[in-house]
């Protein structure tokens, strides 16, 4: 059977609508998600009602020189500072600095001992004790315009 | 009255382009207090921008590009954006083009000598905001085009905080930022000149001050304002603050001070500083977005006062009145 053009026209246009009527039916059927999916996702478990802060510097996964993870271990073990500076004193300074400036990252990353990853980021939670100082004091230290 | 002991190790040295530093240990012995100080020397060697070998100026070297980055230098630049969002975008790291605009183009002391002749006429804009020109993974990070940092004062604060963290009774002082642990020598606290010269006594502390009268030069100075890209017009001439660290207090001082007296004490109670000292600089204008400045407002007369003493909490210090203080007299060392 031979179809005209004007027959094709038509039966294309008739497809189309067809095709594109289930589309919009399956669409409006199909359930969808609360949010928006987060990407990266964040948790397996996160409440799509939550309020969800992401700081800027929250996500990277701190890194270390493998050789210097054992020495880590050791710090988290020890319970006393004079300890810790004993460990810390077979060491370059340069290691002892990357190894601070790694056990920093990983305390301040969301997956870190304590979490403790926040809006500031600065560090800190105790406010600080201040008080006069008798007017004969002699300061220990001075803070300045450097 | 806190004075060292005998038993106490006390260092002083200069580091950061020459500034004081100190570190009194009181639970630690004269090993201890010497790393502290060649850990702050591998630290400026690492990240001085004055070196063109420095991992820093490496990085600043290759902008566009991802550079592979060491443990230290990643978490600098986390901190640095995280000091960039707690201050409102007021601290930005990302001014050392500014900063070499406004002719800090080599160490303080040859600026100082050999002031660079600066027209002007340039037109400033605001410094595009840290998070869109700095990128960091977990190796490796990367800074846009035409863009370069100066850790400057966040580096230092940063620093400061390891330092004491290792010990349980401890100051340690890097150029003003400062941090302190535990009960001090005689178990009274520590005893801290704040930028107007008063005196408090704190125990587990972060003390900083900023302000427009320190690293200056004829022409300018060092405290860049990223709303306009170049050297602060502010009324404060120093502002010290207390806070839980050295960071944080660093990153409260240096934000204050752009704001000036008028917007600083709101600002800072919003954001966790404990207490807040300010000398006002009479002679000085508030910077405003598209302001330029010129050499005259930088060579005014500096008449300083005590003028603002702020503290929350309980049994926190009372103001002494009336103390007036020449700042370059009393904090330029």
């Amino acid at each position: 059977m031979v179809l005209g053009t004007r027959s094709l026209k038509v039966l294309s246009g008739v497809g189309a609508a067809a095709v594109c009527g289930v589309s919009g039916l399956l669409v409006a059927t199909d359930p969808k998600p609360v949010t928006a999916p987060l990407r990266p996702p964040v948790t397996g478990s996160s409440s799509s009602t939550a309020s969800l802060v992401i700081p800027p510097s929250c996500g990277a996964t701190a890194t270390l020189d493998p050789s210097l993870l054992p020495i880590v271990q050791q710090l988290r073990q020890a319970t006393t500072a004079s300890a810790r500076r004993s460990i810390l004193a077979a060491l370059s300074a340069t290691q002892r600095l990357e190894i601070e400036a790694y056990m920093r990252a990983i305390a301040r990353s969301p997956t870190g001992a304590n979490a403790s990853c926040n809006t500031t980021g600065t560090g800190g939670s105790i406010a600080p004790s201040i008080v006069e100082a008798p007017g004969s004091t002699q300061p220990l230290i001075n803070t300045y315009v450097s | 009255m806190s004075t060292p002991t005998s038993s106490d190790v006390r260092h002083v040295f200069t580091a950061f382009g020459g500034a004081r530093c100190e570190v009194i240990v009181c639970d630690g012995n004269q090993d201890d207090a010497s790393a502290v100080v060649a850990d702050t020397y591998a630290f400026e060697r690492q990240l001085t921008r004055f070196d063109a070998r420095s991992e820093l100026s490496r990085f600043n070297a290759a902008p566009g590009t991802r550079i592979s980055v060491s443990p230290l230098f990643a978490e600098l630049l986390h901190v640095c954006l995280d000091a960039y969002a707690l201050s409102d975008g007021l601290v930005n790291v990302a001014c050392l083009p500014a900063l070499i605009a406004a002719g800090y183009d080599r160490t303080i002391t040859e600026v100082r000598r050999h002031p660079t002749q600066r027209t002007p006429s340039t037109p400033r804009r605001e410094m595009p905001a840290l998070p869109d020109v700095l990128e960091v993974g977990n190796t490796w990070a990367r800074i846009a085009p035409g863009c370069a940092i100066d850790l400057g004062g966040v580096g230092k604060g940063w620093l400061a905080d390891r330092l004491c963290e290792r010990f349980d009774n401890a100051a340690i002082n890097l150029g003003g930022d400062v941090r302190t642990r535990g009960a001090g020598p005689n178990g009274a606290g520590w005893a801290v000149a704040l930028c107007s010269g008063r005196v408090v006594t704190v125990g587990d502390a972060g003390i900083a001050t900023s302000g427009t009268s320190g690293r200056r030069w004829p022409g300018g100075h060092h405290l860049i304002d990223p709303r306009t890209a170049a050297p602060a017009r502010t009324d404060i001439s120093a502002i010290s603050v207390i806070a839980p660290t050295a960071l944080h207090a660093e990153t409260l001082a240096k934000g204050a001070c752009l704001l000036g007296i008028g917007a600083a004490d709101s600002w800072l109670e919003a954001r966790g500083a404990a207490h807040q000292e300010v000398v006002r600089d009479d002679a000085a204008k508030l910077s405003r977005p598209g302001d330029r400045p010129g050499r005259s407002e930088f060579e005014s007369d500096r008449e300083s006062a005590t003028i603002g003493l702020r503290e929350r909490g309980s049994g926190q210090a009372k103001p002494r009145p009336g103390r007036s203080h020449d700042v370059s007299a009393d904090l330029i060392r």
